[in-house]
């Protein structure tokens, strides 16, 4: 506990250096710049944002990671409530409301609430964040490869089958991801996997190409072959934009409310933002007053999920850093930039480099208040980023995503794959096959081998590492738990057909 | 043809996708020449495992897509033509970057892009492209030191 307060108290000095607030500063506008444009969800803004930082120093260049992260939280949620066009899963339940409520009139009131929101929800979180990272840092000691296994393979299931629309659909897309991490030498033999004779396949496929073609690319192929039957409405900000006595006491307890469902769930592996924000949707519904303004601007129904869903934002963050394991696309991007640096991320990296990991966590408070100061009086410009025509927005995404893409390794295979992957990705489109256990899959699946393969050469080929729960019983039931996941839907889809 | 129909056809053809990977991914893996650092579980397990597992779920893709058991989303209109402009926007990039230079390049894929989306300015479109792909040029490269390609414009 005293430890944990130092760690961050050091953190505090490192992130308050003029530079590094700078970059958090910066970091912050960025993201919220690049969050507000339609069709660019918080994982494809950091994905087009990681050649910026390519020139920092890592603790400068993750402190801007951790402000364009909560920024694109924050002006994701503008997008979804002034276009009802939600750039990602988390913002769905926010623009029901928050959509009905510009229709209103009440667009302002809606972006504040989401802002105050956000705010207290995205602090509440990284406090919490900040004592629990630590624990689950001494936890994941006891941690060995079979272990990391287990938690792997839980985090392949709960990102692909909880939501379970459709669970066909969802591992097609993990499977896609897993096959694609095929790609390249593996790295215990050097035998080079799935490159066709091709050397730029060598070190395998760049998660931010993945990421860019599916998000940018597929997005920006689904809208060109639908901008001819959509018509775009944004309704201007008008009238008072602050909230009234009753929107406060309307919105403070949800704000609570979302970020105690928000920030365990997003903590957990089974990570994500859809069902906090689903949840959170559900029981403010359940405990208003008047339910029935539920889908037609009710402020609660998006001061709950807009909280919950920047808590889980912070949820997310906690087994990223300490454990080494994303279980969102951001979180997925986000560990790939920490690889570009040769960082693993987990007990190792908070024993090496506090500096780096506190000093983030630390301007993660500080980009909270900044992203306030954003939020709330200049929201008016932000919502001019909106009037952007699309011609331009879609032209000015793919310059900025093949810029990302060519600028990985300054070849033309990337954009060879970022095309392919492009029109994969508008096929998932049109199929509602889901994104992320994709980049997941993707990021995770090479990890999982090496500590599967690192298990059994630890056991000396001995299988029962990963089904005697007398050894190893922490692997045991992470894999366990897994399966449950797995087959409980199933079951009861079973039982009601 | 209604929504369900277009749908099977949409999961059916996922699901060959799913299998013929599953087969290049066997085909590939059984190619390797044998590694010489012995490993208790060499380079080949995973992706045969992958194999399986893209089979299985082909196989579940199929299943679904012959009792029209696929989610009843509506299949909005889609216009093919323009995301074929799109593509080819952004093939003209790919073979022009390293010759004609990244502002060049990105110009066209900008201006490309933007008649895609229906805009008929091209001037102005193509104006636009150039602004925004000489400013990313010089801050990438002056400022943060990547080097996207100059090209023969500024060789000269």
């Amino acid at each position: 506990m005293m430890e944990t307060l130092q760690s961050l108290l050091q953190g505090f000095s490192v992130s308050l250096d003029p530079m590094n607030l700078l970059w958090a500063a910066i970091g912050v506008t960025v993201g919220t710049a690049i969050g507000v444009l339609p069709g660019i969800g918080p994982s494809l803004t950091v994905a087009l944002l990681l050649p910026v930082t390519t020139a920092l120093e890592p603790t400068a260049a993750f402190i801007m990671f951790g402000g364009i992260y909560y920024g694109a939280m924050y002006g994701g949620s503008t997008t979804s409530i002034l276009l009802n066009t939600p750039g990602e899963s988390g913002a769905i339940v926010t623009a029901i409301d928050g959509h009905a409520m510009a229709r209103k009139g009440r667009g302002a009131q809606a972006l504040a609430t989401a802002a105050i929101g956000s705010f207290v929800a995205g602090t509440i979180a990284t406090l919490a964040m900040t004592f629990v990272a630590p624990a689950m840092v001494s936890f994941a000691l006891l941690f060995g490869p079979a272990e990391y296994f287990g938690l792997m393979v839980l985090a392949f299931v709960t990102v692909t089958a909880v939501l379970g629309e459709n669970l066909a659909l969802g591992m097609a897309s993990l499977m896609l991801g897993l096959t694609l991490g095929l790609v390249g030498i593996d790295n215990q033999t050097g035998a080079a996997r799935l490159t066709f004779g091709i050397p730029e396949l060598l070190d395998g496929i760049d998660v931010v190409i993945v990421a860019v073609g599916l998000f940018a690319i597929g997005e920006a192929l689904y809208q060109v072959s639908r901008y001819r039957h959509e018509k775009e409405e944004i309704y201007a900000l008008k009238g008072s934009l602050w909230m009234s006595r009753e929107d406060w006491s309307r919105s403070w307890k949800p704000w609570l409310r979302g970020t105690a469902i928000g920030f365990p769930i997003g903590s957990l592996p089974a990570g994500g933002s859809e069902i906090p924000t689903f949840l959170s949707y559900v029981v403010e519904k359940r405990l208003a007053k008047k339910p029935e303004e539920f889908g037609h601007g009710a402020i609660e129904a998006v001061a709950g999920p807009e909280a919950a869903n920047n808590a889980s934002a912070a949820g997310v963050l906690t087994p990223l850093l300490a454990l080494g394991l994303p279980t969102s696309a951001t979180a997925a991007i986000m560990l790939a930039a920490f690889q570009q640096y040769g960082l693993q991320p987990g007990p190792l990296l908070f024993e090496n480099d506090p500096q780096l990991v506190w000093g983030m966590i630390a301007s993660l408070y500080i980009g909270n208040v900044f992203l306030l100061l954003l939020n709330l009086p200049m929201a008016g410009m932000w919502v001019k980023l909106l009037l952007v025509p699309k011609p331009w927005l879609y032209g000015g995404i793919l310059a900025f995503a093949t810029l990302g893409a060519y600028s990985l390794n300054n070849n033309i295979v990337d954009l060879v794959l970022l095309w392919i992957i492009g029109i994969g990705g508008l096929g998932m489109r049109l199929l509602n096959v889901p994104v992320a256990p994709c980049i997941v899959g993707l990021i995770l699946g090479p990890m999982a081998e090496q500590h599967f393969r690192r298990a059994l050469a630890i056991s000396q080929g001995d299988l029962s590492v990963f089904y005697n729960p007398m050894t190893h019983p922490l692997a045991v039931s992470l894999l366990v738990i897994a399966i449950a996941f797995l087959v409980t839907p199933m079951l009861l889809r079973l039982r009601r057909a | 043809m209604n929504a369900t129909a277009r749908l099977q056809i949409g999961n059916f053809v996922l699901g060959a996708i799913l299998l013929l990977l599953a087969i290049l991914v066997v085909e590939e893996t059984f190619s390797l020449s044998a590694p010489t650092q012995q490993a208790t579980i060499g380079p080949a397990f995973f992706p045969l495992l992958i194999a399986v597992g893209l089979a299985v779920n082909a196989a579940a893709l199929f299943w679904q897509a012959l009792r029209g058991k696929v989610p009843e989303e509506q299949w909005l209109k889609h216009d093919i033509p323009p995301v074929l402009i799109v593509l080819a926007g952004l093939i003209v990039q790919m073979t022009l970057l390293t010759t004609a230079g990244w502002i060049v390049a990105t110009t066209l894929l900008f201006a490309t892009v933007a008649w895609a989306f229906g805009s008929r300015r091209v001037v102005l479109d193509l104006l636009i492209g150039f602004v925004l792909s000489a400013a990313s040029f010089y801050i990438f490269n002056e400022v943060l030191g990547l080097s996207l390609p100059e090209g023969w414009i500024l060789d000269t």
